[in-house]
């Protein structure tokens, strides 16, 4: 698992700083965190997160507003969870 | 959030607290397309109020939405009680059928197994018309 610093832009829709950490580095991490925090806490537009996934691929699933239009959202398929039921 | 639906667990790890939020494929596109709505109109949506700058026609258009999106919510909770409903069928079908190999097939336990498959037979298509309604209400939505 690595760690994603992610600084989330609401309004604009954008992610303005990527950084990435080894999971062996998450002080560093938590610290850049820290530090991202305190230089836009006067922005509210702002969301500053600290995420941790196995690929940068598996965060655009589990955290998908980041990089989809509400209408991209909705579009999208939701596995058939039923299909797996069996009997 | 109005319509949000999840399991929120607090775990204890190490002796601090850690939340854990579990959301099926559906519950989490509807919180992600609620949020991401948000982002747009203003946080305070996700609770019902509506951002005071907006216009008179913005703020019918965003009123509709987040309704639109409760509704879609409810359907949600339709579809999560079939889906609760189809395990517990499924469960029971598994046992009646383990039944009829560990004893005699009995009258008992043949109509009884009749009538859970019957109900599974229903279940499955149940599911699969508020499934349809879900998808409609989020496209349209």
């Amino acid at each position: 698992m690595r760690y994603f610093l992610l600084v989330y832009d609401r309004r604009r829709h954008r992610i303005t700083t990527h950084l990435e950490f080894p999971f062996e580095r998450r002080d560093d991490a938590l610290a850049q965190r820290a530090a991202l925090v305190r230089e836009h806490r006067e922005d509210p537009d702002l969301e500053i997160v600290l995420l941790g996934a196995n690929t940068f691929d598996d965060l655009k699933k589990t955290h998908s507003r980041y990089f989809k239009t509400v209408d991209q959202l909705a579009k999208q398929k939701t596995r058939r969870p039923l299909e797996r039921v069996e009997v | 959030m109005h319509g949000y639906r999840a399991v929120h667990i607090i775990a204890q790890v190490d002796g601090f607290p850690v939340e854990i939020q579990v959301r099926t494929g559906a519950q989490d596109r509807w919180a992600q397309i609620m949020e991401r709505y948000a982002d747009v109109y203003g946080r305070d949506i996700r609770y019902g109020e509506l951002p005071p700058h907006l216009n008179a026609v913005d703020r019918k258009q965003v009123a509709e939405f987040v309704d639109n999106l409760k509704a879609v919510g409810e359907v949600l909770a339709e579809l999560e009680d079939v889906w609760d409903a189809t395990h517990r069928t499924a469960l029971k079908i598994r046992l009646l059928r383990q039944q009829r190999e560990e004893h005699r097939a009995t009258r008992r336990i043949r109509r009884s197994l009749e009538a859970a498959e019957a109900e599974m037979t229903r279940l499955r298509r149940e599911y699969e018309k508020v499934d349809k309604a879900l998808s409609t209400a989020l496209l349209t939505g």
